[in-house]
């Protein structure tokens, strides 16, 4: 309390001197107004401060979308390292999120995204996810996020036969430390059990953690980066995966909901097979669109 | 509760930069409705646009009114309806008498403290509402950075506040309210000191509106999901095709169409050596069966 302590002390003798002199200009000011105009005229100055635990009231509705070009040196994740490959990349999506009550939110989305590769057309992928929950913001944990979701994930390849499907529950838990006005520190963790694949054989139970530091250079400029663990264990043969995935991307806002990104990162998967160990490296460029009502 | 309790002095502090430069007056930028000069020494008079406003003058405000000050460094007072506002010439001191008011200022270039019988506010680099109803309650609001609140008596009674959230104290408390966070696209969208009351846009407005949209989202998962969509299709086609058996070899490869790639590089396939078929013991010579004659 050191700085703001000391100034409080030093000013507040000026402060009485100067309070008893305007005294009588206070009253003479104040003495005129009509208190329940005081109070209608002030709360309409200040502005309605609604709760965000409270704000709702509505849908809380959004669509998302994004399309952009990548590289990626590995694009069948072999063991060998493969022969690199660009892919154009398409999503789009919708989802609610209400307020129920307090801190709860219900959780509603369903997206489409597409993968078509250049020279790897055999790769190409089609994936469907749809799912909801509850959200739970913890306001005196400084927005501490909970979240408990069930997730349908469908794939399909370039030739639109389903390869696979995937049903899960999701729990994580997040939360961002800001650092000063323009950086801030986010954290969380996440586990997905799969409930039901097809086919059962790469059914995988899925641990995240991450961690990202997230820097608004300047207004519209900004940095974001990310180190994300996660570790897979496949029911089926008991093999365990752990994937790493490091980068970063730079973010331009053009307008409040549509931002260009240029991203990076490094993929490295280690597996009790090596068969599946795999490193790879991805740089792409997306626009990205963000609108909510 | 005693009567003094209730002057019981708010401070909003933030800490000032080592070179600030004192407030030595301000310009009247905009008047909406009834704004008036006080001086001690002379009548009030009303405000215009462009009247400089020095320490010994103090700013009134009448029903549905406002004013914007500015001053040389580009720090903005905006107050509201039925205020008394003044600063003290030489230092970086302000006090509001009742009523609201928007402080902002530039980082950079100092702090200072806003006082007003029962309250202080200071800033630097800091935007913030202030909500003083006299003999009532006293609310903050940071729209953007920090800023620590306490009781100017006792300033171990304090409160750090940030971006988003409101800081309050009830008529006669002795301690603070807890702090929760509101929803600062809609206090923008509804606040009279902002646009909403005739204003223009502040300086870092956009940023505001982003510290806004940014309560408006979900902490979630970190960005870059599009790679681990990637990942996890291709490691499911792959531990699919690695966990079925390979269909057996015709004896005949045909030649690959041209440009054709295989999904997968196939699974080495182990060599698998037949185990050893045991041998047969040697069948028991039957005995020989006893001739029967006819």
């Amino acid at each position: 309390m050191g700085a703001p302590g000391a100034r409080a002390q030093s000013n507040r003798a000026d402060t009485a001197s100067r309070t008893a002199s305007n005294l009588s200009l206070t009253r003479a000011a104040q003495s005129t107004v009509n208190t329940s105009e005081y109070l209608s005229d002030a709360e309409s100055d200040f502005g309605e401060q609604q709760a965000v635990s409270i704000r709702a009231g509505g849908l809380g509705a959004y669509l998302i979308g994004g399309s952009g070009l990548n590289y990626t040196s590995n694009p069948t994740l072999s063991s060998g390292g493969g022969k690199g490959d660009m892919y154009y990349f398409a999503r789009g999506g919708a989802g609610i999120h209400p307020n129920l009550t307090g801190g709860l939110y219900l959780d509603g989305h369903i997206s489409e995204e597409v993968f078509l590769y250049s020279r790897n057309t055999a790769l190409n992928f089609s994936h469907l996810n749809a799912g909801g929950g509850l959200d739970y913001v913890f306001e005196d944990l400084g927005q501490l996020n909970l979240w408990v979701r069930y997730e349908y994930d469908r794939y399909l390849g370039g030739n639109l036969a389903e390869f696979f499907v995937n049903n899960s529950l999701v729990t994580g838990l997040g939360k961002e430390f800001l650092i000063g006005d323009t950086m801030a520190i986010q954290t969380g963790a996440q586990a997905a059990i799969s409930l039901t694949a097809n086919p059962s054989s790469a059914r995988r139970n899925e641990y995240d953690f991450w961690l990202g530091w997230r820097w608004r250079i300047v207004e519209p400029l900004e940095l974001q980066t990310y180190y994300v663990v996660s570790l897979f264990y496949y029911p089926e043969g008991s093999r365990v995966d752990v994937t790493q995935n490091v980068g970063g991307s730079l973010n331009l806002s053009l307008t409040r909901w549509a931002k260009l990104s240029a991203s990076v990162g490094f993929g490295t998967n280690s597996s009790t097979d090596s068969f599946y160990n795999y490193t790879v490296v991805n740089v792409g460029g997306t626009l990205g669109l963000d609108i909510r009502f | 509760m005693k009567k003094t309790a209730l002057a019981f002095l708010l401070a909003v502090a933030i800490p000032q930069a080592a070179h600030a430069e004192p407030f030595q007056q301000a310009e009247v930028t905009k008047t909406v409705n009834r704004v008036s000069l006080l001086h001690s020494k002379q009548a009030a008079k009303p405000a215009a646009v462009g009247d400089v406003v020095r320490g010994e003058t103090a700013v009134k405000t009448g029903g549905d009114s406002r004013a914007e000050l500015k001053f040389p460094d580009a720090t903005i007072t905006r107050i509201g309806s039925n205020a008394l506002f003044r600063f003290r010439e030489g230092g970086r001191d302000m006090t509001l008498d009742g009523g609201t008011m928007l402080f902002s200022a530039p980082k950079g270039v100092g702090g200072g403290q806003v006082q007003a019988g029962a309250i202080t506010a200071a800033v630097t680099g800091t935007s913030f509402l202030l909500y003083y109803l006299v003999g009532g309650e006293v609310k903050v609001v940071v729209l953007e950075g920090k800023v620590l609140i306490y009781f100017t008596a006792n300033p171990k009674i304090r409160q750090m506040l940030r971006a988003g959230q409101i800081g309050s104290l009830p008529a006669g408390a002795t301690a603070f309210n807890p702090t929760y966070s509101i929803d600062l696209k809609h206090l923008i969208g509804t606040s009279r000191l902002l646009e909403a009351g005739g204003f223009g846009p502040l300086p870092g407005q956009a940023l505001l509106l982003r510290i806004a949209e940014g309560q408006q989202g979900k902490i979630g998962k970190l960005p870059d999901s599009r790679i681990q969509d990637a990942q996890a299709a291709q490691t499911a086609r792959r531990t699919i095709q690695g966990n079925t058996p390979a269909p057996p070899q015709p004896m005949m490869t045909p030649s690959p169409r041209p440009g054709a790639t295989p999904i997968v590089p196939p699974r080495p396939q182990p060599v698998v050596t037949p185990p050893p078929r045991p041998t047969p013991p040697p069948k028991p010579t039957p005995p020989p069966t006893p001739r029967t004659g006819p």
